[in-house]
C-alpha cells in the first residue's frame, strides 16, 4: 500500500468512527488502531461557548435577524414586528409624498422650459398615476439606501419591509393626488 | 449529521423567501466554529473575540454565500480560517496552553467522575501540548478535521487543497502529534 492508499483509508476510517461507527481493522496499517484512538480522543475535546457568550450571540442573532422564529408566532409576534412596520410605513409615506412632490415638480419645469404663454395641462388621473409610479421608485430606493446605511434594521426581511413601504407608497399618492384635484 | 439537517432545512426553508435562513444557520454552526477556533487558541477571551469578528464578517458577507457552490459550513469555516489566520499574523508569539493545573473553563468534560475527570485532564493537556507543537498547517488540517468535524473535500476548500492531498497531510499530522505525545511521554 502506498502511502495516499494509505491516507485514504486512514480517513475514510476516521469518517466512520466520528460518525460513531464501527472501524475495520486493517493488519497492513500498523498504526491505523493508535490513530483511530488518538481521532477519538481529539473529537472529545470540546470546547463550549460560556453560557454569557451565548446569551450575547443570541442577542446579537435578535439584533440583525429580528426575534427568534419560535417568539414571532401569535399575538406576542405581531407586536414586536410592529414597530419595524412602522418605519416601513413611514417610508411608504415618505416616497409616497416625494412621487407627489416630484410629479408636480416636473410639470411645473415643463411650463418653465415651455414659453409660458403655453399652459401644460395634465388630467388629475396622469398626475396621479405619475406620482405613484415616482413615488414608488423613490420609496424603493429609499428603502434600499437605508438596508445599505443600518443593515440591521430590516435585516433579512426587506423583501416584506419593502412590500409595505410599496403599499404605504400607493396610498400616500393615491390620497395626495385626490386633494390635490380637488383643490385641498 | 444534525447540522447537515439543519442546515438543509434552512436551505429549504429558504426557497420561498430567496434567501438561506441565516439566523438558522448562524445558530447551528455557532458552536461547531467556537470549538475550532478554540482548538487553536489558547486564550478563551481571544478566541470569544475572534468568533465574534467572524460572525459579525459572516452577517455582513451573507449575500454572497451562494448555496449552489457550496455548503455553509465551508463558507462560515472559510472566514473563521482567515480571521485565525490575520489572528496570528499580527502576533509575534503564541500563548501557551496551560493545562497542567486545571482544565480550560470552556472544556466539556463528558464524564463526571473525579477518575475518569482526572485521566481525561490529562489526555486533553496531553493532546493540546503536542498540538501546538506541530506546524501551522498540521494544526489548521486537525483542528478542521476534529473540531469542525468538516469532510475532507471541506478542509480542501477551506485551505485550497485537493481532496487527496488532505487525506495525506491529515495523516502526516495525526503520526506528528502521535510522535509528539509519545516523546512528551517518554
Amino acid at each position: 500500500m502506498n502511502e495516499q492508499q494509505v491516507a485514504d483509508l486512514c480517513s475514510e476510517q476516521l469518517d466512520r468512527s466520528l460518525a460513531g461507527g464501527a472501524v475495520v481493522d486493517f493488519p497492513d496499517i500498523d498504526d491505523l488502531p493508535e490513530l483511530m484512538t488518538l481521532g477519538q480522543q481529539l473529537s472529545q475535546v470540546c470546547f463550549q461557548p460560556t453560557p454569557a457568550l451565548q446569551a450575547e450571540f443570541r442577542g446579537q442573532l435578535a439584533m440583525w435577524f429580528g426575534s427568534n422564529k419560535r417568539d414571532v408566532q401569535g399575538i406576542g409576534g405581531v407586536l414586536q414586528r410592529l414597530p419595524r412596520h412602522f418605519i416601513w410605513a413611514e417610508l411608504g409615506i415618505l416616497g409616497g409624498a416625494t412621487g407627489v412632490a416630484l410629479a408636480i415638480g416636473f410639470v411645473i419645469v415643463i411650463q418653465l422650459i415651455l414659453s409660458p404663454a403655453t399652459a401644460v395641462s395634465m388630467r388629475p388621473i396622469h398626475l396621479t398615476i405619475v406620482a405613484i409610479l415616482l413615488g414608488l421608485g423613490s420609496s424603493w430606493l429609499l428603502g434600499r439606501l437605508i438596508d445599505h446605511m443600518m443593515p440591521s434594521l430590516f435585516s433579512n426581511s426587506v423583501e416584506q419591509g419593502l412590500q409595505v413601504v410599496l403599499v404605504f407608497s400607493v396610498f400616500t399618492s393615491l390620497l395626495q393626488g385626490f386633494l390635490f384635484t380637488h383643490g385641498w | 449529521l444534525q447540522i447537515v439537517a439543519t442546515e438543509e432545512a434552512a436551505l429549504k426553508n429558504s426557497v420561498s423567501s430567496k434567501e438561506p435562513d441565516f439566523a438558522e444557520l448562524f445558530r447551528a454552526h455557532y458552536a461547531r466554529v467556537y470549538n475550532y477556533l478554540r482548538y487553536r487558541v489558547s486564550v478563551s477571551e481571544d478566541a470569544e473575540d475572534l468568533i465574534s469578528i467572524v460572525f459579525e464578517k459572516a452577517y455582513t458577507c451573507r449575500a454572497q454565500f451562494d448555496a449552489t457552490k457550496g455548503a455553509f459550513s465551508t463558507w462560515v469555516f472559510r472566514i473563521a480560517h482567515n480571521e485565525l489566520a490575520n489572528y496570528y499574523r499580527t502576533r509575534q508569539r503564541r500563548s501557551a496552553w496551560e493545562t497542567e493545573s486545571e482544565l480550560p473553563k470552556d472544556l466539556v468534560t463528558p464524564d463526571s467522575l473525579p477518575e475518569a475527570h482526572l485521566i481525561q485532564q490529562e489526555t486533553v493537556a496531553q493532546l493540546l501540548r503536542g498540538l501546538e507543537q506541530l506546524s501551522e498547517r498540521d494544526q489548521e488540517i486537525i483542528s478542521l478535521k476534529f473540531a469542525g468535524r468538516l469532510s475532507n473535500q471541506e478542509i480542501g476548500h477551506i485551505m485550497n487543497l485537493k481532496e487527496k492531498t488532505v487525506s495525506v497531510v491529515l495523516l502526516r499530522a495525526m503520526r506528528r502529534l502521535q510522535q509528539q505525545i509519545r516523546e512528551k511521554a517518554s
